[in-house]
């Protein structure tokens, strides 16, 4: 990789800073699935129960927003198994 | 007795808290993924458009979004000045170590978009920094340069179909390619001032811009949003 595309390296004296990564990690994961829950919601009571194709944009942006974030989180949470498992393993 | 039982549980108690804690601060993130999913998670301020047309709500949208934007700014005046440690910014690039964060670059290209433009140019920008953005760099990074432009000018055109759908099928059409070529070209021209996070959202949105004026000049009728503003379940 190239040096400047390289991540900045943290001090390892995590207990004295505040680990924002810790901190909205849960955020970041959860947040974007309830949002495109809430576009597939409005789809559903709006367009689809009163027969209103013109709320279909809802369901294709909830759609595009659940799938968007699987295809990253998947191996985000992936990565942060195999980053555990390697340090009991040490 | 009872006494003796109280301290031992707030003990137990206080101990338990302390192991979890070394557990928590034990955990170590992918910076690589953690960077990819913060692109993705972008995506879901397209909620601003789904929130009810109330007063007040209305009044949170005009406020929140520069508010949000502002308090990047300072934090990163704040890292580059050296009165905050980069420690706490996880997932900074070297190149980002004296130059302000990408991070606010898509801040404010979002905070520009959702208030000056409409939301058929504004939405599939949005997605094009969000997703494909992350999906081009995953290709370039797997595979090489040579398949992320035309993957990510599929993957760019298909953002705009969706947000164009409600238009006549020629403008549809010539605004897909009009606005997946200017993602393209935002995500890959890269200055040390401007970061691709910014481009990638406004090089399309001026373009499109250009398209939504002189659609109606050549008897185009402009789509209808492809969003409205929704109920809420509570």
């Amino acid at each position: 990789m190239n040096e400047k595309m390289e991540y900045l390296k943290k001090d390892k004296n995590y207990t004295k800073v505040i680990r924002t990564e810790i901190l909205f990690t849960p955020f970041l994961v959860i947040f974007p699935f309830i949002v495109g829950i809430l576009f597939l919601y409005n789809w559903y009571n709006l367009g689809f129960l009163l027969n209103d194709p013109s709320y279909d944009g809802e369901l294709l942006i909830g759609i595009i927003i659940i799938i968007g974030n699987l295809i990253f989180d998947i191996p985000f949470i992936k990565s942060l198994r195999k980053l555990a498992k390697d340090k009991k393993a040490q | 007795m009872v006494k003796k039982k109280v301290k031992e549980k707030i003990n137990n108690t206080k101990k338990k808290l302390i192991d979890t804690k070394d557990k928590i601060n034990s955990l170590d993130f992918d910076a690589h993924w953690y960077r990819r999913v913060f692109h993705a998670f972008g995506a879901s301020f397209l909620f601003y458009y789904i929130l009810p047309d109330l007063d007040w709500i209305n009044a949170l949208k005009f406020w929140v979004p520069p508010i949000l934007v502002v308090i990047a700014i300072m934090l990163e005046l704040l890292r580059l000045k050296g009165l905050l440690s980069s420690d706490h910014f996880f997932g900074l690039r070297m190149y980002e170590k004296n130059r302000v964060g990408s991070y606010v670059f898509f801040a404010v290209a979002i905070l520009i978009l959702i208030r000056f433009f409409p939301q058929q140019i504004a939405i599939p920008c949005i997605l094009c920094a969000c997703l494909a953005d992350p999906v081009m760099g995953e290709i370039r990074y797997r595979f090489g340069k040579k398949s992320v432009y035309l993957i990510g000018y599929l993957l760019c055109m298909f953002f705009f179909l969706v947000a164009w759908i409600k238009a006549d099928d020629r403008l549809m059409i010539i605004a897909a390619i009009v606005g997946a070529f200017g993602a393209v070209l935002g995500e890959t021209k890269k200055f040390w001032w401007l970061d691709d996070d910014f481009m990638i959202q406004m090089v399309p949105a001026i373009l499109l811009l250009i398209v939504w004026y002189a659609a109606p000049m050549l008897g185009f009728t402009l789509p209808e949003p492809i969003i409205y503003p929704g109920l809420m379940p509570w």
